[in-house]
């Protein structure tokens, strides 16, 4: 058999290996992505049937974009990102170099990082929203020990979204933790032993040493996480549900509210279209800088 | 041979994963006839719908395949108006709350009912009277099967430890509230009241006024004086006079009834559906070690004497496979599902027999706490009118969306009655000229 028949077998075969994801993705993802899109541009916002459904060219998106609550939302959105991927970057960051000192019980307090990870995410709101109930919870019954009301966590206008948050990078910590060790994992020996000879305290062999070995994998870990820091309904439904009030209300749930609960699948699928062009913009801002970096 | 077992393994994988996405088989049947009817998937364990179908197998010889949507109540009303808006062809929907119901007869899910319930030699303007819910052309598209009506439920340990009398109808929101302050002791964790902030209850009175929420012309009509003195009414109570838990604490909360009524505070007093004697009445779910009594909901003064109520409607599918099978389902479920479920039919008028049935299994299951005297007295005999406990009309579900977040604003000081106002009556007609 000729080299070049052997490797198109081979190819062949590859592809029958990858069919099953390329149809799942195909049926799952690439077409509902394409309905969507093509949905924002029709009056598909009541329960009409399909066959009912008119073009209207950009009336949603415009309809979206001069809507008060979907700026509100994507202001929500923004504050809830930024929020959560500070705090995964540097907590990420700090605890991975905790953890890659040797202590005793350095195992058990890996495994306690990781546990959130695996818990699913409306549990950790029950327990959160137990924590930190204002008024029975355990967190303000300290505040109180001290004479102190204690803030109202999930039910302060001001601070539910910054909660929520937080609980939610909490939970995701142990990734940012365990894709870090990694990367400290990989620095040489003897690159900390000559900054050790040279007399380099900690926080120099944090600067020169830690820090630019581990520059590209926290680029990485950034975007994964803006990306990340975007899919938060569920973090939101179990935590807020968007209250009090609008006060917490995310891009994704006003998306579900519009397209599950009124109906108007056509502006959700525009308010979708939307955030989805503003991620992939940010995200090429983020992989533009760095490149830069990089090639400093 | 090697090339031909790889070939076969990632044909197998392919299949095994396509095909796994799941063809359900349909169970094997005796019977001929067959209808089908959807739910979501917490029915398939109450012992009341698995007997109610066997029943009805029984008497008719029509199996009844009951297809579940996964997820609570608001995941089932979007899947199924998805599905229906698919061209579904299941047969029989139930439909809870005449906001939902609108919308679907609206988009034109489900077949008139008028000539075929009357063939089969029912009346049912005489049965069901103003619960048969007739629309502008004079067709009905469903049957109401079951009504929900608001009481007062209240703790007796509560009142006797006050040493204040248990309340009595007819009696009104500022007798209500006087009573709720005898009983607050903060220091012992009770609080006289609890209303939900959440809808109605915040503007419950303006609603017994029966107070349009539409205007005239199709707008909005929450600039009525009534409905911001109830949504301040409901901030006075709640966060100034402190008779039940602050809206901030109940918004902390964000749980469902049952928590707050029998396990996480001392209340009183609590307005609710009759669907809430569930709850009492499960010793073993909720656990309590104090006994209910029922009062009539309060009335909202000379003009505002009513309760409010929702219906739970049935209504056969235009697309239905079966429509026959599907007519005689729905009209077994219109005359029969209530003595199942343990509710109250949406009869006109009831029968001392249907009395009896209605709330004996509810007297029963209370184990003496309340007899069937004290619900019917308390939810039918109250001398009150009846008005529709949903906002029902154009753009509902946006309507009350926008009237919760602007309300719970309000109350979490974040703006005052007027903004609030305002932009729930900005915000409504928005959306109901969207929606036009």
């Amino acid at each position: 058999m000729s080299k070049s028949g052997m490797m198109r077998r081979e190819e062949r075969i590859g592809y029958l290996f990858i069919a099953p994801f390329l149809i799942m993705f195909a049926v799952f993802k690439l077409y509902p992505m394409i309905y969507g899109f093509i949905v924002s541009f029709w009056d598909r916002n009541s329960e009409m049937k399909l066959m009912d459904t008119t073009f209207v060219g950009f009336d949603n998106y415009i309809s979206v974009l001069t809507n008060h609550s979907f700026w509100e939302a994507f202001g929500h959105s923004i504050v809830f990102s930024v929020i959560y991927i500070a705090f995964l970057m540097v907590f990420g960051f700090i605890l991975a170099v905790i953890l890659n000192r040797n202590f005793m019980g350095r195992t058990a307090v890996r495994t306690c990082f990781y546990i959130p990870y695996v818990t699913n995410m409306i549990a950790v709101g029950i327990v959160f929203k137990y924590l930190l109930n204002p008024s029975r919870g355990p967190v303000n019954a300290i505040f109180r020990m001290f004479g102190a009301d204690g803030p109202r966590w999930f039910s302060s206008p001001t601070l539910a979204l910054p909660t929520a948050a937080i609980v939610a990078a909490w939970a995701a910590l142990a990734f940012h933790i365990i894709t870090c060790l990694a990367a400290l994992q990989d620095i040489p020996q003897d690159v900390y032993e000559v900054a050790e000879i040279e007399g380099a305290t900690f926080m120099q062999k944090i600067r020169y040493i830690v820090l630019p070995f581990l520059t590209p994998t926290l680029f990485m870990l950034l975007t994964i996480t803006l990306i990340n820091s975007f899919r938060n309904y569920t973090a939101i439904v179990g935590l807020t549900g968007g209250g009090p009030g609008t006060s917490s209300k995310v891009v994704s749930l006003l998306i579900y509210d519009d397209a599950f609960n009124f109906m108007k699948f056509s502006i959700a699928s525009a308010e979708g279209v939307i955030f989805t062009l503003f991620i992939i913009i940010v995200n090429r801002i983020f992989t533009k800088a760095r490149s830069v970096w990089e090639s400093r | 041979m090697k090339r031909i077992i790889v070939a076969l393994l990632a044909m197998a994988m392919i299949c095994t994963s396509v095909f796994a996405m799941g063809s359900a088989e349909e169970p094997a049947s005796d019977y001929d006839r067959v209808v089908t009817t959807t739910v979501t998937a917490t029915y398939l364990n109450e012992t009341w719908f698995n007997t109610m179908n066997a029943d009805f197998e029984k008497e008719t010889g029509i199996h009844v395949e009951v297809i579940p949507v996964p997820g609570d109540e608001d995941e089932y009303k979007a899947k199924i108006n998805i599905d229906l808006m698919a061209g579904s062809d299941v047969d029989v929907v139930e439909t809870l709350g005449p906001k939902d119901f609108s919308r679907q007869v609206s988009a034109g899910f489900f077949m008139p009912l008028n000539d075929v319930v009357e063939a089969a030699g029912i009346d049912p303007y005489a049965l069901y009277g103003a619960n048969l819910p007739v629309e502008d052309d004079g067709n009905y598209y469903a049957l109401p099967f079951k009504q929900e009506m608001y009481c007062v439920f209240y703790n007796k340990a509560i009142f006797d430890e006050a040493g204040v009398p248990y309340p009595e109808g007819p009696w009104t929101w500022d007798e209500y509230v006087e009573t709720a302050q005898k009983l607050t002791d903060k220091s012992k964790g009770v609080y006289g009241s609890l209303m939900n902030a959440d809808l109605p209850w915040m503007y419950m009175p303006a609603q017994q006024l029966a107070i349009p929420f539409y205007k005239e012309d199709g707008t909005c009509n929450f600039d009525d004086p009534a409905f911001r003195e109830a949504a301040e009414w409901f901030k006075y109570i709640s966060n100034d006079l402190g008779v039940q838990p602050s809206v901030a604490e109940l918004e902390a909360e964000a749980a469902n009834w049952n928590y707050y009524a029998l396990e996480g505070y001392r209340l009183a007093m609590f307005p609710q559906g009759n669907w809430f004697t569930r709850l009492l009445n499960s010793q073993e779910d909720y656990p309590k070690d104090w006994n209910y009594g029922v009062a009539p909901l309060p009335s909202a003064g000379e003009n505002g004497n009513n309760n409010l109520v929702s219906l739970g409607y049935v209504a056969i599918n235009k697309n239905a496979a079966h429509p026959e099978e599907a007519l005689e389902y729905t009209l077994w479920i219109a005359e029969n599902q209530w003595k199942y479920e343990g509710g109250i039919p949406a009869f006109a008028t009831m029968t001392e027999e249907q009395q009896q049935l209605a709330f004996g299994s509810i007297a029963e299951a209370s184990h003496g706490q309340v007899t069937v005297d004290d619900l019917y007295q308390n939810l039918i005999n109250t001398g009150l009118g009846a008005v529709s406990s949903d906002i029902v009309g154009t753009a509902a579900a946006e309507y009350y969306n926008i009237v919760k977040e602007e309300l719970s604003s309000y109350n979490m000081d974040l703006q005052d009655i007027d903004t609030a106002i305002s932009n729930i009556v900005t915000r409504v007609n928005e959306a109901i000229a969207s929606a036009e």
